[in-house]
């Protein structure tokens, strides 16, 4: 069984509902569990926030485009922008075994969505960065489970 | 978000509703800071009805903790919902940010 939905949105922290709503719909019509249901709405919102807060420079309006799919078990999502390159694959990893005093603010997002996917796929192309995701979702038990990182700009 | 704050016994406890994300987390964290500087260092945070949370929640609570060090204060978190706990997990959170099973545990931890 193969399904997926394809939506844009604008660049406004605002359309954090927007993705909400209509992941929400995505994971009743698959059936997804509210762990599934979770983590797209996480790694989106990850995703999204970041290319909103960092990825323009100008005050223009901007569409992203977001894809989701379910084949079998296997999630994927594709999330489209025109903002200046950048690859949540390729950004700085954080030493999350650090005491309190010396763990950052920051860097949290990018952590959270390589940890919960189990693959991350950054292709700029025509002007526009693609980030694609892979995630098993028969795997969602909890635990430490590595991924595998493919692709950026290195 | 909805938050709703009561005491008990010289400890202030929040129950949020809702969702924490990049859209609600300065409000939140304005309203907390307030509330440490004007001196509820003792701080239960009952994510019972929580939702959602994003790293810009995870980044609010980071920066109570680190806030609440400095003044010998302590935050604690509560009723976490399952598919919420991994990200306290993957983040490395539990070491310095305890999260108890419900209410009445945080409060006995005092």
């Amino acid at each position: 069984m193969h399904n997926s939905v394809r939506f844009e949105i604008t660049n406004q922290l605002s359309e954090l509902s927007t993705i909400a709503r209509v992941v929400s719909e995505f994971a009743a019509a698959q059936g997804l569990s509210s762990k599934g249901l979770y983590i797209i709405n996480l790694v989106l919102d990850e995703i999204v926030t970041n290319i909103i807060s960092y990825g323009f420079k100008d005050d223009r309006p901007h569409s992203i485009g977001i894809e989701l799919g379910l084949e079998g078990p296997i999630l994927s999502m594709e999330v489209t922008d025109d903002g200046h390159p950048f690859s949540i694959a390729d950004a700085p990893g954080i030493n999350v075994g650090l005491p309190l005093d010396e763990r950052p603010i920051g860097g949290l997002g990018c952590h959270l969505v390589r940890k919960m996917m189990d693959e991350v796929h950054y292709e700029r192309r025509a002007g526009c960065n693609h980030l694609r995701l892979t995630k098993n979702l028969d795997n969602l038990g909890p635990g430490s489970r590595g991924c595998s990182i493919h692709g950026g700009l290195d | 978000m909805e938050v709703t704050a009561k005491q008990q016994d010289g400890i202030t406890i929040l129950a949020l509703q809702g969702r924490l994300d990049a859209t609600t987390a300065n409000d939140f964290e304005q309203q907390l800071l307030v509330m440490i500087h004007q001196g509820s260092i003792r701080l239960v945070l009952d994510f019972e009805q929580l939702d959602y949370i994003s790293s810009a929640g995870l980044r609010v609570l980071l920066k109570a903790v680190k806030e609440l060090k400095r003044c010998d204060g302590r935050l604690f978190l509560c009723a976490v919902k399952d598919y919420v706990r991994e990200v306290f997990d993957l983040s490395g959170f539990v070491s310095f940010l305890p999260i108890h099973g419900s209410l009445e545990e945080s409060l006995r931890a005092f």
